[in-house]
């Protein structure tokens, strides 16, 4: 006998085990249906029961046995008592002889049926049709007409035939009229019925003395109710013990996309650093998107990333207002900021083609340009397209985390301040190297990476101070330093992908399973 | 970014030290460049050059010259950069090329039988400088060609393109120029650039045995430089002569490096340039910047004493001297990348090591904030998630079918992509619900019912707007159920929009996209004017066909902006 817990066993016990066990108790077998009726179970409920207790080794299938149950189908039933189409044009033919087609239909309840009927009785070799009249065929052998009929009215009386239990002719003449498929309307069908026998494994007895001994019925109460409350008759009853180990049903839950729950963290730890959003159109002019910047026109400085551009309209109507000039100054020659500018004739029709922003820095000059806070911070999580092949780790449009901080005390060693401070409050990351970088519009220039504790070495994002040619011709003459962080890669990882174009899926399968997996702090 | 491949043997001898992978890696920093790969049997390694401003570091010669001056201390001196040249070569310009291709300069170079590495990496430092720096070709476009068969003066003139002939690289008999640029690789490939020109530059030597076609091809004759050459005549054409100039300093710095002796040559123009009409290259090309002291102690945010700043970067590979508060500096000759007093300060902040820099925080007070729209989409978001609505966050990318015709408003206007890179992303999206719908498209297997959100960016055309489109932010939600009508989302929005104490009411509006008289337009009374801000409705059946769907849906979307 198996070791085991008896205490875990019998305590784990649904109502309904207990029932088809006490039933069982004292046979050695027992057809499923005896047991069921024994222990009151339906037999959805006895199935269940008995699927559980084969699970646990308290009971095993001793035998397993189909048979072939005669049921009579809607139409047959309307046979009962007048017997079948074919038994009755056989009798008729034996009473006259000879009848004409035509006249069947007149035979009392046959109509339609009537021809389909001689049909079968030609095939059975009982019949024979000559010029549109039929005869018995002399010498047929007439010993089953009749055997459907009597069937038909047995099963109508509520007995259960099996096909073993008749014999061949009967056997025959029912399978005659069984309703198959592809074939007209049948008088009977043919059930398969199985018939399972249970038997108590060695194990059973010790759980049913301990059943016993518990005074276990089965017949506990499973659900408090309302009701039990109110007139207080919870206190005469035994409740059941669950088995809180069993697996819960599936539910779907509403609950955040994951990547905008990874986002949202990232926000609200921004917020709290004290960092204020920017917002901006997606739809951008190159003058905001590259031009404020200090991003040569026609130079591969502009070449860092290759940018969409409008149908239509193609270009803004006017871009920059009275910063235009300034800003148009700035990359002639240097406008009032010091620099002597990158040396060329400002585009002005340029200025006004529109893009799909293609960095996060746009709303940075933005903001330079709307009266900022000195000192200040801002931040955006800013959706960004760029001209490029959609790939596993390129997305067609994507979340770029973009902002500026500026005041008299910021330099650059207040950057790497905050950039330590990012790597530890978004990526957890306490080791943070600095690399000499270059983008247009900051300089210094820096990338930070970090060792992420589960990516190791990467690269968190590019900063840098702004250069005074992007910063003077919106009056800013306080340092301003911007940051970039790269959340792709973090997100795809606290999310489990590898590919990058899932951050926005469509299976709601696979969103419904996405769970983020991130330290909180 | 530029990237290279060099051989790390050649670099070391370049450096004149050698030197781990690792230890390049590290040092690579300098030039702002990564280390990509090392291929360990064959030494070669590709390095990102992140600089586009720096196209001297766009070869090994350079990158390795940056590295040189800090491993020593010291800024690396050429003869030919300090001190003006008497050239004896001389380039004679055609008046007419002003308005065609007008400026050449060029150098020559005599030394050591030109090596396999070496051609390597000068075929290389001349793509890069005419693809990229040189924007293909239309600035900058460089001919390297033995000098020995050349006879001085070389001419730069100007040629009909139907009556000119010679013939070029890779064919064998003469050709028109018009030809050329037809049939030619070369000349298909860059005609854009000279097609339109009233005539095409053609570089000849004194005898009229033609070099090039700049900027398209070589002549057969002069042909391509070799393994082994010994003298070689190098020249840019293009349209803005400073960056033919630093292109020319750049190649000449490179030859120098390898032990090549330079001969600087003569350009006589017809007509003004900013350097004057005759110009001698190499020269130096950058003026000095003039750096107030205080500022790299502002920059960067620590004190240094002037001495501390000339070595960092004389380390750097810069001279510069200090009078007063004022530090002066030129940029040196094969770079031209000194916009601004800050370019300088970088400099010494490379050369000190950024490691070196001590993180502070800034310690003023600042307070966060996120945007009144923002917080409106999260509340709401809370709202649906809790009306048991599951969030999807989707691309605002899409395609005119899935937004217009599958939605059966096939001419309605959408903000289109100009330069499409693949038809699937050609669309911003106007509305959310076409993206919900997709999602639905995709999930029939996802146990139902299926209640899905999403507060999203769209761009709507808007006329009015000077950018001819504005962007908005839409909640849109869907109810996917064999049981699916009007009621349930209906409730949504109406539990919504009392949590937001919005005043509302339904009209019955038809829409192409929503079933026949179950539909409407979700109205508020904002207490002066009733205002339209959204829809409602049972998705039309074709919609849900034409999107492959097969379970009822209904819907709604309301615009945040407009609440």
């Amino acid at each position: 006998m198996p070791d085991i817990d008896l205490d875990e066993v019998v305590g784990g016990l649904h109502p309904l085990e207990i029932r088809l066990l006490r039933t069982l108790d004292g046979h050695a077998t027992g057809l499923e249906a005896d047991i069921a009726e024994g222990a009151e179970l339906s037999p959805a409920q006895f199935r269940r029961a008995a699927e559980w207790l084969l699970t646990k080794g308290l009971i095993e299938l001793i035998d397993d046995s189909r048979e072939e149950v005669v049921q009579v189908t809607e139409m047959g039933e309307t046979f009962r008592g007048s017997g079948v189409p074919e038994d009755r044009v056989a009798a008729a033919l034996k009473e006259r002889g000879e009848i004409p087609m035509a006249d069947f239909a007149k035979l009392e309840g046959l109509g339609r049926e009537a021809a389909p009927a001689v049909g079968t009785l030609k095939k059975r070799g009982i019949v024979s049709v000559d010029k549109g009249v039929a005869r018995l065929i002399d010498g047929a052998d007439l010993s089953t007409v009749g055997e459907a009929s009597r069937v038909l009215d047995r099963v109508c009386d509520g007995e259960r035939i099996l096909i073993s239990s008749l014999d061949g002719a009967q056997a025959e003449s029912v399978r005659a009229q069984v309703h198959k498929r592809m074939r007209a309307k049948g008088i009977f069908w043919i059930e398969e019925e199985v018939t399972r026998t249970f038997g108590l494994t060695g194990a059973a007895p010790a759980v049913i003395a301990e059943i016993e001994k518990r005074g276990l019925s089965g017949e506990e109460v499973s659900k408090l109710t309302s009701e039990m409350l109110i007139d207080g008759s919870w206190k005469g009853k035994s409740f059941r013990r669950y088995n809180i180990e069993l697996a819960p049903p599936r539910a779907v839950a509403a609950k955040r996309h994951p990547y905008r729950e990874f986002l949202d963290y990232v926000k609200y730890k921004l917020t709290s650093m004290g960092f204020e959003e920017m917002q901006g159109p997606l739809v951008e002019s190159e003058f905001w998107n590259m031009d404020a910047l200090f991003m040569p026109q026609f130079h591969s400085a502009r070449d860092i990333h290759d940018a969409y551009f409008v149908e239509k309209p193609t270009h803004a109507d006017e871009v920059g207002g009275a910063f235009l000039d300034k800003v148009a100054a700035s990359h002639e020659n240097g406008g009032k900021s010091g620099s002597r500018g990158w040396s060329y004739e400002f585009d002005r029709e340029r200025t006004r083609r529109l893009v799909l922003r293609t960095q996060g820095t746009a709303l940075s000059a933005r903001a330079l340009a709307s009266n900022p806070k000195i000192p200040g911070k801002y931040f955006a999580m800013a959706r960004c397209f760029r001209y490029d092949t959609v790939d596993a780790t390129h997305g067609c449009d994507f979340i770029q985390c973009e902002g500026i901080a500026l005041g008299s005390e910021i330099n650059f060693k207040t950057l790497f301040g905050l950039l330590k401070l990012f790597a530890h409050e978004v990526a957890k990351a306490d080791e943070v190297i600095f690399a000499p970088a270059y983008f247009p519009f900051t300089e210094p220039s820096v990338e930070a990476h970090i060792k992420h504790p589960k990516l190791g070495w990467m690269e968190m994002g590019g900063a840098g101070l702004f250069r005074p040619e992007v910063t003077a011709p919106f009056g800013i003459d306080v340092p301003v330093i911007a940051w970039g962080l790269g959340l792709d890669r973090m997100a795809m990882m606290a999310l489990g992908l590898n590919d990058i174009r899932e951050l926005f899926s469509r299976d709601l399968d696979s969103l419904r399973t996405q769970r983020i997996d991130m330290e909180l702090e | 970014m530029p990237t290279i491949t060099a051989d790390l043997a050649d670099l070391c001898t370049l450096m004149g030290r050698t030197m781990s992978a690792d230890e390049l890696e590290n040092h690579l920093r300098l030039a702002k460049a990564e280390l990509k790969d090392l291929d360990e049997s064959s030494g070669e390694v590709r390095i990102e050059l992140n600089d586009t401003n720096r196209p001297d570091l766009w070869c090994a010669e350079g990158v390795a010259r940056q590295i040189k001056s800090f491993l020593s201390g010291e800024p690396i001196h050429y003869a030919f950069f300090e001190e003006a040249q008497e050239a004896e070569l001389t380039v004679e310009v055609d008046p007419d090329l002003e308005r065609v291709r007008p400026f050449v300069a060029a150098f020559g170079a005599k030394g050591p039988a030109v090596t396999d590495e070496f051609l390597v990496q000068m075929i290389q430092t001349q793509e890069k400088l005419c693809e990229n720096y040189g924007r293909k070709r239309q600035n900058v476009a460089i001919g390297i060609y033995n000098a020995d068969s050349i006879k001085f003066p070389v001419q730069y003139a100007a040629a009909a393109a139907k009556d000119f002939t010679f013939t070029p690289l890779g064919f064998e008999e003469p050709m028109t120029l018009d030809r050329i640029m037809s049939e030619h690789p070369k000349g298909k490939e860059y005609a854009h650039l000279v097609r339109d020109l009233p005539a095409c530059p053609i570089l000849a030597d004194a005898d009229g045995t033609v070099l090039s076609f700049p900027p398209i091809i070589n002549s057969r004759e002069t042909g391509e430089v070799k393994v082994g050459d010994t003298h070689l005549f190098i020249e840019a054409t293009g349209l803005d002569m400073r960056q033919l100039l630093l292109s020319m300093n750049i190649m000449a710095a490179s030859f120098a490096d390898r032990g090549w002796t330079i001969e600087p040559v003569k350009v006589v123009l017809p007509y003004d340039s900013e350097y004057g009409r005759e110009i001698t290259a190499p020269r130096p090309i950058s003026e000095a910047v003039a750096v107030d002291l205080e500022s790299f102690s502002a920059v960067i945010g620590e004190e240094y004493d002037p001495k501390e700043i000339l070595e960092g970067l004389k380390k750097y590979g810069v001279d510069a001297t200090v009078s007063g508060s004022t530090l002066t500096s030129a940029c040196p000759a094969w770079r031209d990348d000194y916009l601004h007093s800050i370019d300088v300060v970088e400099d010494f902040a490379i050369s000190r090591g950024f490691d070196s820099f001590e993180p502070v925080m800034p310690s003023t007070f600042t307070v966060g904030k996120l945007k009144p729209i923002t917080l409106l989409g999260d509340r709401i978001r809370q709202h649906m998630t809790g009306f048991g609505f599951e969030e999807i966050f989707s691309n605002v990318l899409s395609n005119r079918e899935t937004e217009r015709t599958f939605m059966g408003i096939p001419d309605e206007p959408i903000v289109m992509i100009d330069n499409v890179m693949s038809e699937t992303y050609s669309v911003m999206r106007s509305s959310v619900i076409p993206s919900l719908l997709r999602v639905e498209a995709q999930s029939s297997k996802a146990l139902y019912p299926h209640r899905l959100f999403e507060v999203g960016e769209v761009c709507v055309p808007d006329g009015e707007d000077g950018t001819g489109s504005r962007s908005e932010l839409k909640l849109a939600a869907i109810f996917a159920a064999a049981d699916s009508g009007f009621s349930e989302i209906h409730t949504a929005l109406d539990m919504l929009l009392y949590y937001l104490s919005a005043d509302y009411r339904l009209k019955p509006v038809d829409f192409a996209y929503y079933f026949e008289g179950r539909s409407g337009e979700v109205v508020i009374n904002d207490g002066e004017a009733e205002k339209v801000i959204g829809s409602i409705g049972e998705i039309h059946p074709s919609v849900l066909t034409a999107f492959g769907i097969t379970m009822p849906c209904a819907a709604f979307e309301i615009t945040l902006d407009n609440l």
